[in-house]
């Protein structure tokens, strides 16, 4: 009890110190949580469609490097992956731009979105957490991502106007909402979801109203019935697909140009935040602990232990660490909340785990170093005193 | 049986090649509620010696004893131990612990000790009384003049009812009505409570209240009176 009573009394006794170090641990906190909930963000921009899809592979045109809009299937692929053991769904995903121009035959913010076709019930057609899901394969019915709903606060039910260019001209489109789905960015913008066959009507295209009978679309997601491993059934596609390439959804986002680029140059900033941060934390105790060799040098010669002076300083700085790193969590949170939702920000479980075990540990990693190196001067030298 | 005993002691420090000897073959011994005044002027090793008798520092030849206890058979935890309930200290300086009270820091003593129950309060209150820093309790130390806080480190040197007391120049940053009343304070509370004390001063005048003076030059007892 000792070590806390010590500890607690310092604190309480120099409240307007230690409120400036839980402020410079909390602005601290904030910096390096807000920068990897930033960076998550926007790595998630990439990603969130595919990852979240649920799909075990995802085919794509032959020798398009997976490039998403440059890949072309056409029905009869899909007609053929259905036919392989080891398959039990195939959907296909038809990805395209557009722009959200209206609600309600009124004017909105103009907001670019991703127009996604896919194939009710199948692999790539999103879950819905209120409302319903796509039905209907040619109605013209969407559902909205959870970004394009923080954006525009769409009710279920309302109609919204898309704009796409089809050959030389503009073209708007009444879509009803009928469900919500969470979030499913693809190339960094929100997503709406439609049937794949109302997606080839309203879709932007160079020559509109030619129709040759063979539905388009740009990749399929395949869902396996876990029979055979994922790899014997990709192979087995590559076999007997002719002109498709099949790869797993995270190769599929990852190869979206520019995203290892983005990835690596985030990474790399969060690490050296990271480092640097950890760095200044900890020589900021340190400092702090080395101030104290004359109080600590006394604590030892009247006959405290070397446990009680480590305890004491481990337990302060670890009410310091907490209490900062609670506050700064919870400003990054609330911002997290109050910013636009065009903002990408993400707290990924992981990093924001290691942030907090890295900035955690530095304070009192710290300490004990400087603690470590006063208990081991003679305590009257600590003290400044000579013979 | 003597309080403190110490045997041919000896404690040399090697500077840049040239040997020092601090402390060269000291003997002596304290008598319960003797107190003892170790005079010498700077560099002479008055505070390794009073180092060397808290067992802060080991002998490099030669054996101490309290209370027939020889320290250096105690390894550093157990010397901790030791001191802390068999030796009272003050400094000359950062005496005190800053974020306590004056209450606070004489009671640190018994809370290290596992004493401090409503006897140790009660002694507590009593000392810092008899010290008149009965109105200074809730004080801090920086709200104290540096007599005060001498006075505060002398109680808390006694609270935990040590055997010997160890004072370094508890009068070194005191005017010299300030440094009668502190020296003799803390001769009174030794001579009355029947502890052995050694006070470590290059200040001549402190020497009335001692029972013995040892003087200390190039770290040799060079004369007693």
């Amino acid at each position: 009890m000792l070590p806390f009573y010590l500890a607690l009394k310092e604190m309480l006794r120099n409240k307007r110190r230690f409120a400036v170090i839980f402020l410079i641990v909390a602005m601290i906190t904030l910096l390096v949580l807000f920068t990897a909930a930033l960076g998550d963000g926007l790595a998630l921009g990439a990603s969130e469609y595919f990852d979240r899809m649920g799909s075990d592979l995802i085919v794509f045109q032959e020798d398009v490097d997976y490039q998403l809009l440059a890949s072309r299937l056409a029905r009869t692929r899909l007609n053929q992956l259905r036919r392989i053991p080891g398959i039990e769904a195939v959907g296909p995903i038809g990805v395209s731009s557009t722009t959200i121009t209206a609600i309600n035959n009124e004017a909105s913010e103009n907001i670019d979105v991703a127009l996604i076709g896919v194939e009710p019930s199948q692999p790539g057609a999103p879950n819905v957490y209120a409302g319903e899901a796509l039905g209907d394969s040619r109605a013209a019915e969407v559902v909205l991502d959870r970004h394009v709903i923080a954006r525009l606060n769409i009710p279920i039910g309302a109609m919204i106007t898309i704009k796409v260019v089809q050959g030389m001209e503009e073209q708007f489109y009444d879509l009803r909402v009928i469900g919500y789905a969470e979030g499913r960015k693809i190339n960094y913008v929100p997503s709406i979801f439609v049937p794949l066959k109302r997606w080839e009507r309203i879709r932007p295209q160079e020559n509109p109203g030619i129709d040759d009978g063979d539905l388009i679309f740009n990749v399929a997601a395949v869902q396996l019935d876990q029979t055979s491993p994922t790899a014997v059934v990709a192979a087995e596609i590559e076999r007997s697909v002719s002109q498709v390439d099949v790869t797993d959804p995270v190769t599929a986002y990852t190869s979206t140009q520019g995203y290892n680029d983005m990835i690596s140059t985030i990474s790399m900033q969060q690490g050296f935040m990271l480092l640097i941060v950890v760095l200044i934390v900890g020589s900021f105790f340190q400092i702090q602990t080395l101030q104290k060799v004359a109080q600590i040098g006394m604590l030892e010669a009247i006959g405290a232990s070397s446990r009680l002076v480590i305890m004491t300083l481990l337990i302060q700085v670890m009410i310091t660490m907490v209490l900062g790193l609670l506050i700064g969590g919870s400003i990054v949170w609330l911002m997290a909340q109050v910013l636009p939702a065009s903002v990408p920000i993400v707290f990924s479980g992981s990093k924001i785990s290691i942030t907090i075990v890295a900035l955690f540990a530095s304070g009192p990693i710290a300490s004990l170093v400087s603690a470590r190196t006063i208990l081991k001067i003679e305590p009257l030298r600590a003290l400044g005193l000579g013979g | 049986m003597p309080t403190l005993e110490a045997h041919s002691v000896r404690k040399v420090y090697h500077l840049h090649g040239v040997e020092i000897r601090a402390v060269d073959d000291i003997s002596l011994a304290i008598q319960p509620g003797e107190f003892v005044a170790l005079m010498g002027p700077s560099g002479s090793g008055k505070t390794t010696m009073l180092a060397l008798l808290a067992g802060l520092l080991h002998p490099d030849a030669g054996e101490i004893r309290i209370n027939g206890q020889a320290l250096h058979t105690l390894r550093k935890a157990e010397l901790a131990a030791f001191r802390l309930s068999n030796i009272g200290f003050t400094f000359q300086a950062n005496n005190l612990v800053p974020y306590l009270t004056v209450r606070e820091n004489v009671e640190l003593m018994l809370r290290l000790n596992g004493k401090l129950d409503r006897n140790g309060r009660t002694r507590t209150q009593d000392l810092l009384k008899r010290l008149d820093l009965d109105n200074r309790m809730d004080n801090l130390p920086s709200q104290l003049s540096g007599g005060q806080q001498q006075r505060v480190a002398i109680a808390r040197a006694l609270v935990h009812e040590p055997s010997i007391v160890l004072a370094d120049e508890p009068t070194a940053s005191l005017d010299t009505n300030r440094a009668h009343q502190v020296v003799s304070t803390l001769a009174n509370l030794i001579h009355e409570q029947g502890r052995a004390g050694v006070m470590v001063s290059h200040d001549p005048r402190m020497c009335a209240y001692a029972d013995r003076v040892l003087h200390m030059q190039d770290g040799r007892l060079v004369e007693e009176s």
